[in-house]
């Protein structure tokens, strides 16, 4: 009986340890925001928002272009050409050193095979940033990927364009600034 | 009568004392382990040696291959010249002076330290785990679990080192390698202390060497038939062979599943942390399985000594079919859910619980009395030739194919690893079942 007793004890801290993996797995903090879809967190991996489009735009430009002399004529590599400096901060004063819950999605297929994770993230009060983030305006959704919030995040989009929040303010009356 | 009935069910006064022993030491060899390729890359000015990560691979290879076969050498060392007992305790001095030799920075220290420690490692590991196997001659049914016992030691051992190794090394960028070293040296004192202090209870499994016995000394050693040692020789290089097969698939975990952890799981966690997954695990099952087998053991259920290999086989194709199913799913570039691998490490542990131990206990029981510790260092040498093929196959399949068709190769490995033991059990048991026949009837002899 004593024997079956502690088996039964064993067994549950060995419940209690897959827990606490599962939990540590899906909760972290946010030690810098990179991009407003890009955060690196406090245990040292990076997590990009699902449904959530970089601020970066990028194009294709020839490598002399982007190297000068240095660059060879004829190939031609995917460039920066601007960084929305404005959102990113706005998303960093919010959600920087924020406690947040990982929500990983298995519909969610990214491009290629990276070690960065692909998550929703929420805050302690259950806010979910990813949509906050686009419903004020400070990104684009991506329209690329289908993954289970897209109605819901296409709506707070519409909404935003509606209202002219953000990067969906006119151009003449916006507050953005653009890195070279 | 009542007496004797609790004397046979309990364990030896001397299981504690080897576990301790042997769980220090360990806590030493990790600890240092856990740093030592860190202080050879580590430049001068973080204080390390800067020997630039070229001579560090190398050293390191070697230092761990050395460390590796040197049990070969010290087995036979312990068989002909110095006896169990002595080696054991020779072997930890050696050990002590190589962790203190580590205190100092100058190379020729550094290297002297290693061979120390290569040296007293050879000595110390096959002979304190053919001093166990020595211990149940009165209990020889127990011997299964004692094994598995003492295995929780070596990694209750193993699973503190990092920690205190990753603390020590964070209190000072420049000393903390040494407090480090410190707490290596300091964990293989306590270990040689404690086996001075109690080695009284640890007497009885002790052999005295084939060289100079007395009359006397060599009568009270087992005698068996040449022709029988052969066979149980055989029939232990036979279980060596299958072993292999199972440290090359279980090794993965320092390599292609930490990539796996890495780049295909959802999870916030570092890659690097699921390494101390295994030794938690070890800690946690290693109860609730000896419970496993004593209630089977009751009903007369109980598998063998090599039937336990063979299950630990099956389940190491177990764990590698459900990575390779998680690789399916996700899409073998895809990220999956951390339970697909904590589920793996679950199985694997569980396959090297029915193994690893059971391969001690089983070199204890087959190997001759005269040749017993160079058995025990074949089965490290073994061990060690596995650890190396997991490094080449993960080098050549694991870029080259899909990661579930990498896992599946290792499930089919371990499944014909598993087979061979299968054909062989029929040969095996009868020649285990004489040997702990003849334990018993010396068990019985002994107590009456």
């Amino acid at each position: 009986m004593k024997r079956l007793v502690s088996v039964l004890a064993i067994l549950f801290v060995l419940a209690v340890f897959i827990f606490v993996v599962n939990y540590l797995g899906t909760h972290d903090s946010i030690e810098k925001v990179v991009d407003v879809n890009r955060f690196e967190l406090g245990k040292g991996r990076t997590v990009y928002l699902i449904g959530v489009a970089p601020s970066a735009e990028y194009e294709w430009r020839s490598l002399s272009e982007v190297l000068g002399e240095h660059g060879e004529e004829g190939d031609s590599v995917l460039a920066i050409v601007s960084v929305d400096t404005l959102m990113v901060e706005r998303v960093r004063d919010m959600f920087e050193g924020k406690r947040v819950k990982l929500t990983f999605s298995s519909e969610f297929e990214p491009d290629s095979s990276s070690p960065d994770l692909h998550a929703y993230l929420s805050t302690k009060d259950g806010l979910d940033i990813g949509a906050y983030i686009l419903e004020e305006g400070l990104a684009w959704d991506h329209p690329e990927h289908e993954h289970p919030r897209q109605e819901q995040y296409r709506e707070l989009v519409r909404k935003a364009k509606q209202d002219s929040l953000g990067v969906w303010q006119p151009a003449e009356t916006a507050d953005i600034e653009v890195a070279e | 009568m009542a007496q004797t009935a609790v004397a046979k069910r309990s364990h030896p006064k001397g299981l504690p004392v080897l576990f301790a022993t042997e769980m220090w030491e360990r806590f030493s060899f990790y600890t240092m382990l856990a740093i030592f390729a860190l202080y050879m890359s580590a430049g001068k000015e973080a204080g390390g040696l800067g020997l630039g990560n070229e001579w560090t691979t190398q050293i390191y290879g070697l230092y761990i291959g050395l460390v590796y076969f040197s049990p070969l050498i010290g087995g036979f060392i312990a068989d002909r010249y110095l006896g169990i007992k002595r080696s054991v305790i020779i072997g930890g001095l050696i050990m002590m002076l190589g962790h203190f030799l580590l205190a100092f920075r100058p190379l020729p220290f550094f290297f002297s330290a290693l061979v120390c420690l290569i040296m007293g490692n050879g000595l110390f590991k096959p002979n304190i785990s053919t001093m166990l196997g020595n211990l149940y001659k009165k209990v020889p049914e127990k011997k299964d679990d004692g094994y598995n016992i003492f295995y929780m030691g070596i990694n209750l051992g193993a699973f503190l080192s990092p920690l205190v190794a990753g603390t020590l090394r964070s209190l000072h960028p420049i000393h903390g390698w040494h407090y480090a070293f410190g707490a290596a040296g300091i964990g293989m004192i306590i270990s040689v202390l404690v086996f001075l202090r109690f080695q009284k209870l640890v007497e009885e499994g002790d052999i005295p060497p084939n060289k100079g016995r007395s009359e006397e000394v060599e009568d009270n050693v087992p005698k068996i038939d040449p022709k029988v040692a052969k066979q149980r020789i055989w029939a232990l290089i036979a279980v060596f062979v299958v072993v292999i097969f199972f440290w090359m698939a279980f090794n993965q975990q320092g390599l292609t599943l930490t990539f796996w952890a890495n780049m295909a799981t959802n999870t916030a966690i570092m890659p690097e942390m699921f390494s101390s997954i295994n030794p938690a695990y070890i800690l946690l099952l290693t109860f609730p399985l000896v419970t496993f087998w004593t209630v089977l053991r009751r009903f007369n259920k109980e598998p063998t000594t090599a039937a336990k290999i063979m299950i630990g086989m099956i389940l190491t194709a177990g764990a590698f079919t459900i990575m390779g199913i998680a690789a399916r799913l996700g899409g073998n570039d895809g990220h999956v859910h951390v339970n697909w691998l904590l589920g793996t490490y679950a199985t694997i542990t569980l396959g090297e619980l029915c193994l690893s131990p059971m391969g001690l206990s089983l070199v204890s029981k087959l190997a001759p009395p005269k040749l017993v510790g160079t058995m025990m260092g074949g089965w490290f040498v073994a061990t060690a030739i596995g650890g190396y093929l997991s490094g080449t196959v993960a080098t050549i399949f694991w870029e080259k194919y899909q990661n579930s068709t990498f896992f599946f190769v290792l499930v089919g490995s371990s499944l014909f690893a598993a087979l061979i033991m299968f054909l062989v059990l029929k040969w095996l048991n009868p020649i285990i079942h004489k040997a702990e026949t003849e334990a018993a009837a010396s068990a019985g002899e002994e107590q009456s």
